[in-house]
């Protein structure tokens, strides 16, 4: 049944938040007999509850992503500064003299260019790009030297053709598309920069999918940074249970161990300490580490480390 | 010193990216408010609400300011909102979980409370996205944002009549979808 059709416009200029004290109290009077109206204001005060508030991700969350984008942002001239070139261009070229000059250039060039692409494909241009990018790639070996490189890869997607190759297709200054042997360096350069800077998180997560068929230091290294910064739970847990493959070294303990006290979700905690026990941590280190986490995340966490140390006391 | 919108945007169009930083900062609650409305779950609100921004930027220098930037932007983001959600069709479920890690009962009666609002929020959200997009944008920026109708209208490229009966009928249809006779 419709709402009490005499009170319509007052329940409208509520819900507008327009009505004035007199009409107020008259509605709310009037709400004391009229279940459909009373329902109805029901409704608006559940909506209006300060506590009613959308899921909201964390400020830390926002941070991320305004230095992503103002790190894209200084990666290209801004739009203002391209208006602001053409505009000074066009007072320039209205120059009779500079005109007729600039026919003769752009004759020259049309001549030249015409040339040129006889006997020089696309491809071979784009190819000398690419040994550009390839040449820094190689130049790059440590993960901070991928991050700070000039090249910054967006938009990434990655295609296995085969064991030993793959496709990848990327922006840098330009769109790219290039078949590679996995162990190439930039095969290694551009994934390693998806895993940390891509900015979407299904293409995070699927960076890191790739990231299991191409095991490297600078990608173990960007997994971890991975599994210990990023902002989203699901990309961070992916990443550490990418780096149960890798064999047991000292780095991946040492990053599970900062997981344990560092990481806010009880589940990756809990498979943190499971790589540590499987890999035979000493029963020592892993017992100071422990001291340092509190709250009631812990609970689980301590009680898992228990069952290994009593484990551990029946070997002995 | 308290730039504002104007004065920012003049920074931001000579160049300076701390300027365009504070007026995300601005915004970003509001961009991120309508890009859950459209994708439903922080982690696409998220990628909406970097859109947005990316195409707000890109977009600076055709802005006049015959419109308040605030409008202006919240028409992005609710375009943005729309192709995204054409784009990803099938794809979207309603994420409205809050975290819950911070509550065990163990039989506390305040967090009992506690669990029992939060479940009670989230019983709203869900009827709230059962609307229509129109309907829940007009909802969400009104309550979820306290936007005035004027700028509502704005955004949604519509009058303030228009707005004041979608809110209307958006409580109507909410009304049948709750137990307005529940105890709060």
């Amino acid at each position: 049944m419709a709402s009490c059709s005499q009170n319509k416009s007052l329940l409208k200029k509520l819900f507008a938040d327009e009505i004035n004290g007199n009409e107020k109290k008259q509605l709310y009077e009037h709400a004391r007999h009229c279940a459909d109206c009373r329902s109805m204001i029901n409704v608006y005060e559940q909506l209006k509850e300060p506590s009613n508030v959308l899921p909201m991700p964390d400020e830390t969350a926002f941070l991320q992503m305004r230095r992503r984008l103002i790190r894209q942002i200084r990666n290209k001239p801004t739009a203002s500064a391209i208006n602001r070139m053409l505009d000074n261009m066009w007072l320039w070229f209205r120059q009779p003299t500079v005109a007729y000059g600039l026919s003769l250039v752009l004759l020259f060039s049309g001549w030249f260019i015409g040339r040129q692409t006889a006997t020089q494909s696309e491809p071979a241009v784009q190819n000398g790009f690419i040994r550009t990018i390839e040449y820094s790639a190689r130049q790059n070996t440590s993960l901070s030297e991928s991050i700070n490189s000039p090249y910054i890869f967006s938009d990434v997607k990655i295609n296995a053709l085969d064991e030993q190759t793959v496709n990848i297709r990327f922006n840098v200054s330009t769109h790219m598309e290039i078949t590679r042997p996995k162990s190439d360096p930039l095969v290694k350069e551009v994934l390693a920069q998806s895993l940390l800077q891509n900015r979407t998180v299904g293409n995070r997560l699927q960076a890191i999918a790739y990231s299991n068929t191409v095991m490297d230091d600078k990608i173990k290294e960007a997994l971890i940074q991975t599994m210990r910064q990023d902002d989203n739970a699901a990309v961070r847990l992916k990443a550490l249970q990418s780096l149960l493959n890798y064999p047991g070294d000292e780095t991946i303990q040492q990053a599970m161990l900062n997981v344990l006290t560092e990481e806010e979700t009880v589940q990756m905690r809990l498979q943190a300490l499971d790589y540590l026990t499987r890999n035979q941590i000493s029963a020592g280190r892993l017992q100071s580490q422990l001291q340092h986490i509190e709250g009631w995340r812990s609970i689980p966490v301590l009680r898992k480390a228990d069952h290994y140390f009593e484990g551990q006391k029946i070997i002995e | 010193m308290t730039y504002n919108d104007t004065e920012l945007i003049g920074q931001i169009l000579d160049g300076s990216t701390d300027a365009f930083d504070i007026l995300m900062q601005r915004y970003q609650n509001l961009v991120y408010t309508i890009g859950f409305t459209y994708g439903k779950s922080q982690d696409n609100a998220m990628d909406i609400t970097q859109n947005v921004f990316m195409k707000a930027y890109q977009k600076l220098p055709t802005f006049r300011a015959d419109s308040s930037f605030k409008s202006w932007l919240s028409r992005i983001a609710r375009n943005e909102g729309i192709n995204w959600a054409r784009n990803n069709k099938g794809e979207v479920y309603l994420d409205v979980m809050e975290n819950r890690d911070d509550l065990f009962t163990d039989g506390n009666p305040s967090q009992e409370d506690e669990l029992l609002a939060r479940e009670h929020r989230a019983e709203l959200l869900k009827s709230l996205f059962s609307l229509n997009t129109k309907y829940r944008l007009a909802v969400v920026l009104r309550y979820y944002r306290d936007m005035p109708i004027r700028e509502i209208a704005a955004t949604m490229k519509c009058s303030e009549g228009v707005v004041k009966n979608m809110l209307f009928r958006s409580l109507q249809r909410l009304r049948k979808q709750l137990n307005p006779n529940r105890s709060s």
